[in-house]
């Protein structure tokens, strides 16, 4: 298992160059001059040529590309920001933990809600619990994020005042960004937990199990939802790795300063090292991400765990029985 | 069946009086006693007492880093004022007034000699001169905005330990005194002790300090008052270093539908950035403050106007074509759809509020709508239905009339198409001179900078460009002389101003739309509070009390 993780890690690594080469080229090739925009409206041109070789976009493609991977990788320097003057890695670290909270708390809701929700609706097949939980699942992937948000705001902050319709200065903050964030995926995975729940209590394991008089609740969640819990796992695991740089319209709605506003800004700012670093930072959480559920599958499914501890160990030339007989007799 | 029905009609039920009890009622809500602290004649809040006390900023614009010097944003704006002061402050009649400077003079052939106090510290305790004051013009030259205030800045040394002299040559008017109250400076000793340029952290001589520990940054920024503030006199106390406040959060709220919650609320006290759509909420239908709210009034230099690029690539070369333009568009129902009862259509391309301007110099009617005119225009001139590009300044006050000018232009038989890119790329598209990446720029200057006719205008520059061709892609002689008489310290009179707006008009190179006024508000916990000319509210005159 260990020697898997560890070939993962070191997989993560190619990923990784590639993830950052490509934005730094993508940004280096997209119209819209960072100088002239740190300058303003009015500069001369030794002072555009200055200011050009200070922020080092003066040298060629290639040079900037080596300096960028250096940096970034051999130093762990995601360098200043054009614009804001500060350290982009520190602001990076200043701002991760709020978007890791909701996420974190949008995959938690989903957990709790969306499981129970599916194993009811798959338990009640075509009856009125099901339709209503296939309802309310349609309802959140329907309506979108930042529109619920706009309602709980008004709903309460300006008429209830129960909370602050801004900001991240309290724990309660993040409570109705956190579930306008998590409507689309409590609704995603209430579908997916349904489909594969169906799938699995109509095997035959299942119907042997209840033949031999199991009782219907251990059916369910000892036998039916392990089984049907790698997909939904795989959901989770993707859906909270979209959520650490997809959060920007929920964070810009609920004034919380996260790492996708902070992006976003930069883009349009085209301050080249907040979003190179920003990008790299995310790549690295997704591929972090990706790599605990890999894992995770280890623990739900043991044939998956199996697979893992095999996979690493070079195969012995298998004896044949007649050799092995022979060399027995031979002493 | 009938389970199903009864729980689908009881989902539906609840939906729906869940979106009845959020979206109905008064749009108003209670957040004070509904006193009457409505602004004065003179647009200030009206004093009742003597405050102190927490000010809650809110700010669409995140201040992003310390850093003293950048592009002025309402986020940056409230952060200079709190930790940085320049050498002179512009009072509420645009005249500069002492602040770290006691006095200036003008020696005349455009030398200025400035004295400054000779008891400044900063908030580290670094002592302040006049060569800390030229090591801060030398920042603000290296970091390049707002160049037009230095750019014919030809000499500038310090005379004395507390004195300085500055020389233009040639002088323009304004430029001395937007260059002596929008320099925010700062100690060398103080810019070279942090290797940031002061990004996390301020060492300003400004009356407050930002208070780390409490600030959360790109959320919210506190600032908290100095005990050791170095002016002491009070004959040289003012409403820019007055100290009322005993503490000042800045909010940071980005969607501006928000903030106006956060206003309502009462999570904010202030705020500059109210959206057009949501100042109904605030204000009276005579434009007046309503119950539970101060309106702060400044007058506001930016005007919505249109800038025809009038190169041999483009048809907008055509005169007719570009007075069919002018004649297609409504700018009245475009400022009221942009600016409800509020703004007001422009006599010519510029704003009233202008130091230099007054509606005297339109000359009665400004292009008044006239579709069937434009029509005949357009069948006049040379253009064959190619699509015009209508380059969108990326600001709500300009973006809002984009959509009604493309409908406008469609009626007479003219096609557009509506280029909006954000900010980094709308730069970098008008600063192409070869005048093929657009026909028409949709813009609202604005800017603390902009006092002057032709500072406001300083797109027909032609001298600032290395081709030779102003912002309309054309050389113009005639324009540029006439640019240059409104502008120069020695020429700049009522007439020079309106021979130069009376040639745009005439050639058509500007079509001014509309301009609108500052909209700064607050909750009536703000006792007291003024705003300065074309720029936000010094909240260190502010009296807040709860």
């Amino acid at each position: 298992m260990t020697r898997y993780v560890v070939k993962r890690l070191l997989m993560m690594i190619p990923v990784l160059l590639c993830v950052a080469i490509v934005i730094f080229t993508i940004m280096y090739f997209a119209p819209g001059d960072p100088v002239a925009l740190v300058l303003g409206d009015h500069y001369t041109e030794e002072q555009y040529i200055q200011t050009a070789a200070e922020l080092g976009l003066d040298k060629p493609f290639f040079v900037q590309l080596g300096i960028f991977l250096r940096d970034t990788f051999l130093r762990l320097d995601f360098g200043t920001s054009y614009v804001l003057k500060t350290d982009v890695a520190t602001e990076l670290m200043a701002r991760l933990p709020r978007t890791v909270i909701i996420a974190t708390v949008c995959c938690l809701l989903q957990i709790v809600i969306a499981i129970p929700l599916g194993i009811a609706a798959a338990t009640h097949q075509n009856g009125a619990v099901d339709k209503l939980c296939v309802g309310l699942a349609m309802f959140g992937i329907s309506v979108p994020g930042f529109w619920i948000g706009m309602l709980m705001i008004l709903l309460f902050s300006l008429k209830l005042g129960w909370l602050p319709s801004s900001g991240v200065q309290h724990w309660y903050s993040y409570i109705m960004p956190c579930v306008a964030n998590s409507l689309m995926g409590v609704g995603g995975m209430t579908r997916m937990t349904r489909s594969q729940m169906l799938e699995v209590i109509r095997s035959d394991y299942v119907v042997t199990a209840r033949a031999k008089g199991v009782p219907e609740r251990s059916i369910l969640y000892s036998h039916a939802l392990p089984n049907a819990l790698i997909p939904i796992v795989t959901y989770i695991g993707t859906h909270f790795g979209r959520s650490l740089g997809g959060t920007v319209v929920i964070e810009t709605v609920f004034g919380i300063p996260g790492i996708g506003y902070y992006i976003m800004s930069a883009v349009n700012n085209r301050d080249y090292p907040i979003v190179r670093g920003g990008v790299t930072l995310l790549a690295l959480l997704f591929c972090l991400v990706v790599l605990a559920v890999d894992i995770l599958y280890a623990y739900i499914d043991p044939r998956i765990k199996a697979q893992y501890e095999n996979s690493g160990r070079k195969k012995k030339p298998r004896t044949p029985p007649k050799a092995k007989k022979e060399a027995a007799a031979n002493g | 069946m009938k389970n199903t029905k009864k729980l689908a009609a009881l989902l539906l039920a609840a939906v729906m009086l869940c979106m009845l009890f959020t979206g109905c009622g008064s749009s108003s809500t209670d957040t004070g006693s509904g006193s009457d602290a409505a602004t004065g004649s003179d647009g200030t809040a009206t004093s009742t007492s003597a405050g102190g006390g927490e000010l809650i900023i809110g700010c669409s614009s995140d201040i992003g880093s310390m850093y003293p010097f950048g592009s002025a944003t309402s986020g940056v704006k409230a952060k200079r004022l709190f930790c940085y002061e320049t050498l002179f402050w512009m009072d509420y009649d645009g005249n500069p007034q002492p602040l770290l400077a006691k006095s200036y003079e003008s020696l005349g052939d455009g030398r200025y000699s400035i004295e400054l106090f000779d008891y400044i510290y900063d908030s580290a305790g670094n002592h302040m001169t006049a060569d800390d004051i030229i090591f801060t013009l030398e920042r603000y030259i290296e970091d390049g905005q707002n160049l037009n205030n230095y750019s014919t800045l030809v000499n500038y040394e310090a005379t004395g330990e507390y004195t300085l002299e500055l020389t233009y040559d040639p002088e323009n008017i304004g430029q001395f005194k937007t260059l002596v109250t929008n320099m925010h400076c700062v100690t060398e000793a103080a810019w070279n002790s942090t290797d940031d340029k002061m990004a996390s952290y301020p060492i300003g001589t400004g009356g407050y300090v930002l208070d780390t520990a409490s600030t959360i940054a790109g959320s919210t920024y506190v600032f908290t008052r100095r005990d050791d503030y170095w002016q002491t006199d009070e004959a040289y106390i003012n409403d820019r270093n007055r100290q009322t406040l005993d503490k000042a959060t800045v909010k940071i709220i980005t969607d501006t539908s928000t903030l106006a919650i956060a206003l309502q609320t009462g999570e904010i006290d202030y705020t500059a950035d109210i959206a057009a759509a949501d100042r109904g909420l605030f204000t009276n239908a005579d434009g007046t403050a309503a119950d539970g709210y101060v309106l702060i009034n400044a007058p506001n230099n930016a005007f919505c106007h249109l800038l025809f690029n009038c190169g041999e690539n483009s048809p907008m070369q055509d005169i007719n074509l570009r007075r069919a333009v002018c004649y297609a568009i409504d700018a009245a129902a475009c400022n009221v759809n942009v600016n409800g009862s509020f703004g007001s259509v422009c006599f010519a391309a510029t704003n009233p509020n202008l130091l230099d301007a007054d509606e005297s110099m339109g000359n009665g009617s400004y292009f008044e709508y006239d579709p069937e005119l434009a029509a005949s225009l357009v069948e006049e001139s040379s253009y064959n239905g190619e699509t015009i590009v209508i380059l969108v300044q990326p600001t709500a006050f300009v973006k809002n009339c984009a959509a009604l000018v493309q409908q406008y232009l469609a009626q007479v038989g003219i096609t557009v198409e509506l280029d909006e890119p954000d900010m980094a790329l709308y730069r970098t598209t008008r600063k192409d001179e070869t005048g093929t990446l657009y026909d028409i720029e949709l813009y609202g200057s604005a800017g603390t900078g902009n006092s002057y006719v032709y500072e406001s205008l300083q797109e027909l520059d032609q001298e600032s460009y290395d081709s030779g061709m102003s912002q309309i892609h054309i050389p113009d002689d005639e324009l540029y002389s006439l640019y240059q008489a409104a502008s120069s310290m020695e020429t700049n009179s009522p007439e020079t101003v309106k021979a130069f707006l009376d040639y745009l008009e005439e050639q058509c190179y500007v079509y001014g739309m509309y301009y609108e006024p500052k909209f700064l508000f607050g909750s009536d916990v703000i006792k007291e509070g003024n705003a300065v000319i074309y720029c936000d509210a010094v909240f260190n005159s502010f009296i807040v009390e709860r």
